[in-house]
């Protein structure tokens, strides 16, 4: 017996200490999912005064997900808690903000930043350089400018998802005919913003509002058969529509020159863009049948693929890009032509010529009139001269780049139309 | 039960040793002191001359068999050596008999259920095997079941579980060596293995392991577990136990050492590795890619028994960031308000699954037994749901993880990865991924450190033998099962087809 107790605390000893240590050093960076300030989305504004002004959405996930809609409590109760702040930095922003809320702020479910058109023209690296900091935050954000002003977009209210941060990922990840894969997120956006050799660019979004939906002049075809549904089904849920009732829709590309916003391209001019850079997999053209033909071919855009062959001669750059562009027949309505190998290549040579349009349009505007390196083109000469671009990178901006020609051939492919050879029409005999 | 053979020395109320006596009333006398107050013991004189005596045990000996036996006596009158030998061949052909001289032998024998016949004039007895077993019928096993395969289970007398086990295994290099273990109890141990499969080594060493046994009583196979395996202090057992004749016999075949302890359905089985304690004797009756499949549901099972409350709490107090967007709203709406952490609602339900466990094992059949603890828990967890205490969540992963733990097949085993669970949940809610991490790994130190009988516990993956892979994460057909597993130290095949391969390490060296 006497042997056994000191062996036993022998034993013990250790463990206790492990539990002790333990337990005054209790659950240290542990922070339970309830006590979170869920942020979903941050917009970033700039005021008058030149101060910054952060819109959060906060997630209240109790209202969100209210066990029986009819009887608790108050179901008119928003389920997000709107925050605006205003402050020097983001930092002091932040700190005003955990001020206000009984939660730690939490912006590991950040889902988007949208930055407002001045924020984006001014206060660019100022932001970013907070989020970067921030150790929660996710670098596969996804980031956008707003047309107007950040607030308003960050303000509306969820149609299909749950929260406004998912409704506007969603809206980039999977509307079908939108050029969505010009949207950057935070970590390639920032890399292009701090380099010196290529310009950033990201989508941009605005609201539309029901009432002028119809006199919006910029949407194609395929955009707005995308939006109706969506408005459709507000009008419907609301049970007293609004007159500042409002959509979201992404549209377009944000341009950036040296860090500051340089303006917006529309969907056409971004089509150009993507296919420039060899990302377009997804969008729509529609070609006509002909001089005295209603009907149209609707061509489905699969797949594109680019190459960038720069050369230099005494110092001169020129740039021959080199775009493969694969598509398939969405519909097809020509009442006379029925498809066989000559219409094919009819077909095929109208498209390119469609294409080459959309990328002269965009070169045109981003090369030539604002002289920003959105297509990557400096980056090549870099990689292939890297010891003559070191001469060549001061004067780049400085009318190099806009001096410079580009050479586009596409070469567009149009696949798999199968069977169906012939338009669908009704059998008039009967 | 339960004294310690240690602190109190086995004092025998009348240490009766040495030789008989030539005087019949001497005897007797002495033996009516050894056994004082035991209303049990019968001395039955032969009549007419009273010269001899039969003595039993009067409730342990069949009646019939008694009878028969004082009838044949009777009959020949006056004993005498040649009569009765001329007795017990004519008249009892078929009891056994003995004859013994030593008191310590003879009393053995009337504690076994035999009959003795002391005879005045004589230094000798002889004895009779007149003894009435009674125990359970051969029944199928209520705690390994399988859905195919043999139905039948070990029973509490190993002289009927090594019959079912000679039914199996017909060869005379099955081996039976017996041994009498407990200075009280007088426990009859039965070491089984096959020779020529099995390793000498490792028989010789579970030889000597049980020789140096000191104990009063084994009153259950365990007890010899405890006694001889190899990590006293570990919690993982080293030994299999196992109430499957048909598991025994594989096992044995697979050139392994069972033991079987008279009054235990279990039987024990050595050396035995981690991954074995996952195997049913079902996944050999199953297709393949049936067991297969199984098996790995089988370590799913285990990972989610070991940790999935961990895991939750790890992600609901540290990890947010692990979830998406709309399953972390759902989180916290389903725990906004609640009263308590993750941790602290874990342990909670943790203990009134034990609570509720335990109270249903001992529960009477009449009032619902096992089925209540299932109920119970779901009851309770509802109730605790509604009324605002913890959240339903938690609830779900602490009703799955209970459940899920029935999965391992083993019950000691089960009971242990249950246990461990513990241990890390309070590590996750204390350290959050990187104490499960840190748990786990210092568990994996702890079971390659182990040794079952000198085979590491977790081979043939560590020290890994891949020909034995082919009944660790596959269970491949039975023809392909050519060799028997690595690493028992002999590495000859089973079907004599190819020639013996000897490679990789001996773990006897």
């Amino acid at each position: 017996m006497n042997k056994t107790k000191p062996f036993l605390l022998k034993l013990l000893f250790p463990f206790l200490l492990l539990f002790v240590s333990i337990g005054l050093t209790g659950c240290w960076s542990a922070h339970e999912v309830n006590d979170l300030a869920i942020v979903n989305v941050m917009g970033i504004d700039q005021t008058k005064t030149g101060q910054l002004k952060v819109t959060t959405v906060i997630v209240k996930p109790p209202e969100l997900f209210s066990e029986s809609p009819i009887g608790s409590g108050n179901p008119n109760r928003s389920p997000f808690l709107i925050q605006t702040i205003t402050g020097k930095s983001m930092f002091d922003v932040m700190e005003k903000l955990s001020n206000a809320l009984s939660g730690k702020i939490y912006l590991g479910h950040l889902n988007i930043v949208v930055f407002g058109k001045e924020a984006a023209k001014h206060k660019m690296g100022n932001s970013l350089d907070f989020l970067k900091r921030e150790h929660d935050f996710r670098p596969n954000i996804k980031l956008l400018v707003s047309r107007t002003t950040a607030e308003e977009i960050v303000k509306q209210r969820p149609i299909l998802n749950s929260t406004i941060g998912l409704e506007i990922q969603d809206l980039v990840k999977s509307s079908r005919f939108s050029t969505s894969s010009m949207v950057s997120d935070i970590m390639k956006f920032s890399e292009k913003l701090e380099g010196d050799i290529e310009d950033a660019y990201t989508g941009s979004v605005n609201t539309v509002s029901n009432n002028d939906d119809s006199h919006s002049n910029e949407q194609t075809l395929s955009t707005q058969g995308q939006v109706q549904p969506r408005n459709r089904i507000e009008e419907q849920s609301n049970e007293n529509p609004k007159s500042d009732a409002h959509a979201l829709r992404l549209q377009g590309t944000a341009v950036f020159n040296d860090g500051h916003l340089q303006g917006f391209l529309d969907q056409d001019e971004t089509e150009g863009l993507l296919l420039l850079k060899g990302k377009l997999h997804s969008g729509s053209v529609i070609l006509d049948c002909g001089p005295n033909d209603n009907g149209a071919v609707g061509l489905k855009m699969m797949h594109s693929q680019s190459s960038y062959s720069p050369h230099l001669s005494q110092g001169t750059p020129t740039m021959d890009v080199n775009i493969n562009v694969k598509a398939d027949i969405g519909d097809y309505t020509c009442a006379e032509k029925t498809i066989n190998t000559g219409r094919m290549n009819e077909l095929n040579h109208q498209f390119e010529n469609v294409l080459e349009h959309q990328v002269n349009e965009v070169l045109a505007i981003a090369q030539k009139q604002w002289q920003t390196d959105i297509f990557g083109f400096g980056k090549t000469f870099y990689q292939k001269y890297p010891d003559e671009w070191k001469a060549l990178a001061p004067h780049w901006k400085q009318g190099l780049l806009k001096q410079m020609d580009v050479h586009v051939d596409i070469s567009a492919n149009i696949e798999r139309y199968g069977l169906s050879k012939e338009a669908v029409k009704a059998n008039e005999s009967r | 039960m339960g004294k310690s053979h240690l602190e109190n020395p086995v004092i025998e109320t009348q240490q009766l040793v040495g030789p008989l006596n030539r005087s019949l009333k001497e005897n007797i006398a002495k033996l009516k002191a050894a056994f004082q107050s035991c209303d049990d013991i019968n001395f039955l004189y032969i009549k007419p001359e009273n010269k001899s005596c039969l003595i039993y045990l009067s409730d342990i000996v069949s009646s019939q068999k008694l009878n028969e036996l004082h009838q044949a006596f009777s009959s020949v009158g006056e004993a005498h050596d040649s009569l009765i030998k001329s007795c017990e061949a004519d008249r009892l052909p078929y009891q056994v008999s003995h004859v013994e001289s030593e008191w310590s032998a003879l009393i053995e024998k009337i504690l076994l259920g035999y009959a003795i016949l002391l005879t005045d004039g004589q230094e000798r007895a002889s004895t009779f095997n007149i003894s009435h077993p009674i125990g359970r019928e051969v029944t199928t096993p209520e705690v390994e079941r399988t859905v195919e395969g043999p139905k039948e289970g070990f029973v509490e007398q190993s002289q009927v579980n090594l019959h079912l086990i000679r039914q199996k295994i017909r060869t005379p290099s099955l081996k039976v060596n017996r041994l009498t273990l407990g200075t009280q109890t007088k426990t009859q141990i039965t070491i089984l293995y096959i020779e020529g499969i099995a390793n000498e080594k490792i028989v010789q060493e579970v030889h000597k392991r049980l020789s140096r046994i000191k104990t009063d009583s084994i009153l259950d196979s365990r007890y010899v577990q405890s006694m001889i395996s190899d990590a006293p202090f570990s919690p993982f057992p080293t030994m299999l136990s196992t109430e499957r004749p048909d598991r025994v016999s594989a096992e044995l075949l697979e050139g392994k050492v069972a033991i079987l302890t008279d009054g235990s359905p279990s039987a024990l089985v050595a050396p035995i590795t981690f991954v074995e304690y996952l195997h049913s004797s079902e996944d050999y009756y199953n297709s393949s890619v049936v067991s297969t499949i199984i098996r790995w549901v089988r370590f799913l099972g285990l990972f989610v028994a070991l940790i999935l409350p961990a895991f939750f709490v790890a992600v609901v107090t540290f990890h947010q960031d692990l979830l998406q967007t709309p399953l972390l709203i759902r989180v916290a709406a389903n725990r906004a308000n609640l009263p308590y952490p993750a941790l602290v609602e874990a342990i909670f339900m943790y203990l009134t699954y034990e609570l509720l466990r335990e109270a249903g094992l001992r529960m009477p059949k009449i009032f619902g037994g096992p089925i209540i603890t299932i109920l119970g828990l779901i009851l309770i967890s509802q109730a605790a749901v509604t009324a605002g205490v913890i959240g339903p969540l938690m609830s779900i992963v602490v009703s799955t993880t209970a459940l899920t733990a029935f999965i391992l097949p083993n019950y000691s085993f089960h009971q242990i990865i249950r246990f461990c669970g513990i241990p890390l949940l309070l590590l996750s809610g204390f350290f959050g991924f990187m104490g499960i991490l840190v748990g786990l790994m210092f568990g994996l130190a702890h079971l390659v450190s182990l040794r079952s009988f000198g085979i590491p516990y977790l081979s043939p993956v560590s020290p890994s033998r891949k020909e034995g892979w082919k009944d660790v994460f596959f269970r491949v057909p039975w023809w392909a099962m050519e060799t028997l597993p690595p690493g028992l130290g002999i590495d000859n095949d089973k079907t004599n087809t190819k020639p013996p391969k000897r490679n990789g390490e001996d773990h006897f060296e």
